[in-house]
């Protein structure tokens, strides 16, 4: 099933690459350049799921994620950290914030994909 | 063009996506940080380094070594995690940036950039060009008493200083956070400072909404925005004192790695929410978990976040609210505005044709698309409009590295570098720019020694000043060094064979410096580069439609004066006729015009020709033989006089056409330079017109040799 | 490759490759050039004249925006007359990145020749320098002058770019 979702990275070629995948699968993208940005993207239009970095300028990702959840509309939608490592600690505050999950970086394209689908409950 | 990489080298699972087609942006990317990077590197302050410069360092080098990660490039990861962790030992003030630090991280910069290179052009990295780089950043990050410092407390802080805020905003019962304009909530905060943590929860008393401010704007700022934004009983602004605290597992210098997993849900979805004040431990703790440093990101916090405050680097390398496009785009809308413009005077010309003298509506009409596209075409023009400091931001490393070889102490004072040329214009600026620093450093700014000697300051000073001058652009290089000596410009232009004279003025000896291959440096000089001259720079300049002037002062300084329009792509011009063919003169270089009376237009004892203007006479030129155009005599006709390179001289055209502004087509595009000829156009007719080269051709008909040879077409400067 | 017109032999077989090439008159003789390099036929309209240009180079002209240089082989290469009259016209070429026109008296036509139909040039010198002659052919009636038009434009002699150009 056809979702939306937005991405959040400083880095516009984990973004392209990003959207590249997502796109491939038949999902459409919106993009963001940091926190700040995509707290703003998802304010003007409710997103089915948020895929977002950690480390990015203006606002990181785990403030993103608290704000997203502070907000009604955005309670239950699914939100995925972009993380560097697998360690106990990014999951600690991950789980903390509230993210649904996380995904390490490099990604493996299938991965993603399966796991869009099973957050967001498509297919 | 560039090869396409030939490898793909990015390492990633099974069923990985070919990461190929996104090297480029890897590419650009790793290399916009590098220049951010470099840009700050060159600002630090030994003494009290930048807080907010020191955060962009780290944060450049933590992107690039995420993405080299990515895209399998390893030994620049390993450098830039190497990067990181000096920046953040320096953040902590355990390592001072003194000059021998910046300059190695400066060195580093470069290496990569190089390896960059290398990978981009043959898909490869070389394992080991970054290995003596590598070991000597780890012998700085271990304990090297030199470089290490304990924090002095005497030392002030960086100016701007941040604080923390609690932001609570209180909402009663029934009204949830929806109702609030967090779309301009947040962006107020966000443009005040950084939002560290959110907070959020309902409860029987209402809902609160709880946000932490990092910013270095003052209390009453702060609390004025959020009441006029939210009203006063809604909104508590409060200084919030917390001190940083560490992770769960802040000593780890690695955070532990749980297995394989490479994605995963966690297992409960609780959201953020808990009741009022339990969560104020989790407040101020953010971890950075792929750092490696301590597994604290202590440098988010303390870096001064105001986005008011954010310097041109950053501005100029992450500008957050442009776009990036294509310059192919940019050009080919360029090309369509010019186009729409030579159309539009067609237009005109044919509704003149049928009579638009008596219809006024249609005259309107034409009047108006005429407005309505230069409008267009200017607002295109500025799309390509660059600011000079992209330009200036190379100097300082130039004159640094320069400077140091030479063992010379030297200071470099830009100003104006928010002027704005046109993208191309600043792109062949670069060039003769950086030539004539160079000619300062080596040739103009003397040792400290003699300096001192001549009782100077022992530091010299490069002034780069740019500023906007009557429609067109001025640069100016300044130094206050030796200055030019005359005597030996002169001594080599005899050796040349130029002609020369003992009364020639200084300014007319100056020029001498822009004849092909003349160069003063007897040995030539690897620093300024093959004794490629003032020649090429003059050249050059002359190419872009400007000039280059030269005011000196032996023992004192020179400055060099760049003139320049404003665009390479519009002109002003005056359509003339000239011996039956029409030609463009460029209004900027017209002085005045007039009809010369009989008895007005004098020889000099069968020489030049000269016409009066008022109280003087100025030397008329011979078009007919600058030009090759049989029937110029300029007797009949009326005098254009012009000037250029603080000369003047009349022009003898048979008739004024009319004012026009032209769009400026390349001749050497798909031809060759011609002498005298700056470019052409096409006028309403369909018809090409040729743009007249001013400051050659008075160049050529002024010069004291005869002024015919330098414009014969095979004599062209090569 | 182009949907061609009369190819110059019947019976030609498909299978050996031909090249195509526009015939173009200049004076008495016929000349071919490499059709992929012409990209239009105009009439001969006004010529902005160049200052100090050869006699062989008329000018510029305007095309479609672009700025390009009218050469008149008639000239360059001696022919006793070099008229201009209705059918005279200009034969757009892109060669070496470059738009360059040249003045014909007369557009012939487009013909195919397969490699051995094209004989070597003769070691007589002809009007033009045998250097830029890649090969005899025939169309009908006409001996065909196959010219080297990239190395002809490019050659110092015309000087029709800088020195730096041509690398």
């Amino acid at each position: 099933m056809r979702k939306l979702v937005l991405t959040v990275d400083d880095s516009a070629a984990i973004r392209e690459m990003l959207s590249y995948v997502l796109k491939s699968a038949g999902h459409k993208v919106i993009e963001a350049e940091d926190g700040m940005d995509g707290l703003q993207k998802a304010l003007s239009r409710q997103v089915d799921l948020v895929i977002t970095d950690q480390s990015m300028p203006k606002m990181d990702g785990i403030t993103l994620v608290k704000a997203l959840r502070a907000l009604p509309q955005y309670k239950k939608v699914p939100i995925l950290l972009l993380t560097t490592e697998s360690s106990d600690s990014m999951k600690d505050e991950g789980r903390t914030a509230g993210a649904t999950g996380w995904l390490v970086k490099p990604f493996d394209p299938t991965k993603l994909i399966e796991v869009v689908d099973k957050v967001t409950g498509g297919r | 063009m560039r090869k396409p990489p030939s490898r793909p080298t990015p390492g990633a699972g099974p069923g990985a996506v070919d990461l190929t087609r996104f090297l480029p942006m890897f590419f650009q990317e790793t290399e916009e940080h590098l220049a951010s990077m470099e840009g700050h590197l060159l600002r630090l302050d030994p003494r009290s380094p930048d807080a907010e410069a020191l955060h962009s360092i780290f944060r450049a080098a933590h992107s690039v070594k995420g993405n080299s990660t990515i895209f399998g490039a390893k030994p620049l990861a390993d450098v830039m995690h190497q990067i990181e962790s000096i920046l953040d030992q320096m953040r902590k003030e355990e390592l001072r940036p003194t000059s021998d630090v910046i300059s190695l991280l400066l060195e580093t910069c470069d290496a990569v950039r190089e390896e960059l290179r290398r990978l981009k052009d043959s898909g490869d990295t070389d394992q080991t060009a970054l290995q003596p780089l590598h070991e000597r950043l780890e012998r700085l990050t271990r304990a090297d008493t030199d470089h290490k410092s304990r924090p002095d407390p005497s030392i002030e802080p960086a100016a701007g200083r941040s604080e923390r805020f609690r932001v609570e905003v209180h909402l009663p019962p029934g009204q949830g956070i929806a109702t609030l304009p967090l779309a301009e909530l947040y962006a107020e905060l966000g443009a005040l400072g950084r939002i560290e943590d959110v907070q959020a929860s309902d409860g029987a008393a209402g809902t609160l909404l709880l946000l932490f401010l990092l910013t270095s704007e003052r209390h009453d700022t702060v609390r004025a925005k959020l009441v006029s934004l939210l009203g006063t009983n809604t909104v508590r602004v409060e200084h919030h004192e917390t001190a940083l605290q560490p992770a769960p597992d802040g000593d780890a210098i690695r955070p532990a790695h749980t297995g394989d997993t490479a994605f995963g849900l966690f297992s409960d979805e609780r959201s953020a929410l808990g009741s009022l004040g339990s969560s104020s431990s989790s407040i101020m703790r953010t971890t950075v978990f792929d750092s490696t440093t301590a597994g604290r990101r202590a440098v988010d916090h303390d870096s001064s976040p105001s986005m008011l405050g954010r310097r041109a680097t950053d501005r100029m390398f992450f500008d957050r609210s442009s776009i990036r496009v294509d310059v192919d785009k940019v050009d080919r809308l360029l090309n369509l505005a010019g186009e729409l413009v030579i159309a539009q005077s067609i237009l005109a010309e044919a509704a003149q044709r049928i009579g638009a003298a008596n219809d006024a509506g249609l005259r309107d009409s034409v009047a108006y698309v005429a407005r309505q596209t230069r409008e267009l075409q200017e607002a295109v023009m500025g799309i390509r409009l660059l600011p000079l400091d992209y330009l200036f931001s190379r100097l300082p490393r130039l004159v640094r590295d320069l400077a140091q070889k030479l063992a010379k102490d030297v200071e470099l004072v830009t100003q104006g570098g928010d002027t704005e040329l046109d993208k191309e214009m600043i792109e062949k600026l670069a060039d003769p720019l950086m030539h004539l620093v160079r000619n300062s450093l080596d040739h103009g700014i003397e040792s400290p020694q003699a300096r001192d000697a001549a009782g100077k300051r022992s530091r010299g000073t490069v002034q780069i000043r740019a500023s906007h001058q009557g429609g067109g652009i001025l640069v100016e290089v300044q130094d206050d060094g030796a200055g030019f000596d005359r005597d030996r410009i002169l001594r080599t232009a005899e050796r040349r064979r130029l002609a020369v004279h003992p009364d020639m003025t200084d300014e007319q000896v100056w020029q001498l410096a822009f004849a092909p291959g003349f160069s003063t440096a007897d040995a030539v000089s690897d620093v300024s580069g093959r004794g490629v001259g003032m020649d090429v720079v003059n050249r050059n300049i002359r190419a872009l439609g400007g000039s280059v002037e030269v005011r000196s002062k032996r023992g004192q300084g020179t400055t060099i004066a760049l003139r320049l329009p404003l665009t390479l792509a519009i002109l002003d011009g005056m359509s003339v006729e000239i011996g039956g063919e029409s030609f463009i003169l460029p209004l900027s270089f017209i002085a005045e015009a007039l009809v010369p009376q009989a008895g007005q237009v004098k020889s000099i004892t069968g020489g030049p020709r000269v016409v009066q203007v008022r109280d003087s006479y100025v030397p008329l030129l011979d078009l007919q033989a600058l030009l090759h155009i049989p029937e110029a005599s300029g007797e009949n006709g009326i005098a254009i006089v012009v000037e250029a390179d603080g000369r003047q001289a009349a022009l003898g055209v048979d008739r004024l056409l009319g004012q026009q502004q032209v769009v400026i087509k390349s001749l050497e595009a798909n031809y060759r330079h011609v002498p005298g000829i700056a470019g052409a156009t096409v006028l309403g007719s369909g018809r090409v017109a040729l743009i007249l080269d001013v400051s050659a051709l008075l160049r050529a008909g002024l010069a004291p040799i005869k002024g015919m040879e330098e414009l014969a077409p095979e004599a062209v400067e090569r | 490759m182009h949907n061609s017109t009369l190819s110059s032999r019947a019976g030609a077989t498909a299978v050996t490759p031909t090249r195509e090439y526009l015939a173009f008159r200049l004076g008495d003789e016929v000349y071919a050039i490499d059709i992929l390099k012409v990209q239009e036929i105009r009439v001969f309209e006004a010529v902005t004249k160049l200052p100090g240009a050869p006699d062989y180079i008329k000018g510029v002209i305007n095309l479609r925006g672009l700025i390009a240089p009218v050469l008149d082989l008639r000239v360059k290469f001696g022919f006793k007359e070099a008229a201009y009259g209705p059918f005279t016209v200009v034969v757009v070429l892109y060669v070496h990145d470059r738009l360059v026109a040249v003045v014909a008296d007369a557009v012939i036509d487009v013909v195919a020749l397969t490699e051995d139909e094209i004989k070597p040039p003769p070691e007589f010198a002809t009007s033009v320098n045998v250097e830029y002659v890649m090969g005899l052919g025939a169309s009908g009636d006409h001996m065909l002058i196959l010219l080297d038009i990239e190395k002809l434009v490019s050659s110092q002699e015309l000087g029709l770019f800088d020195a730096e150009a041509t690398a």
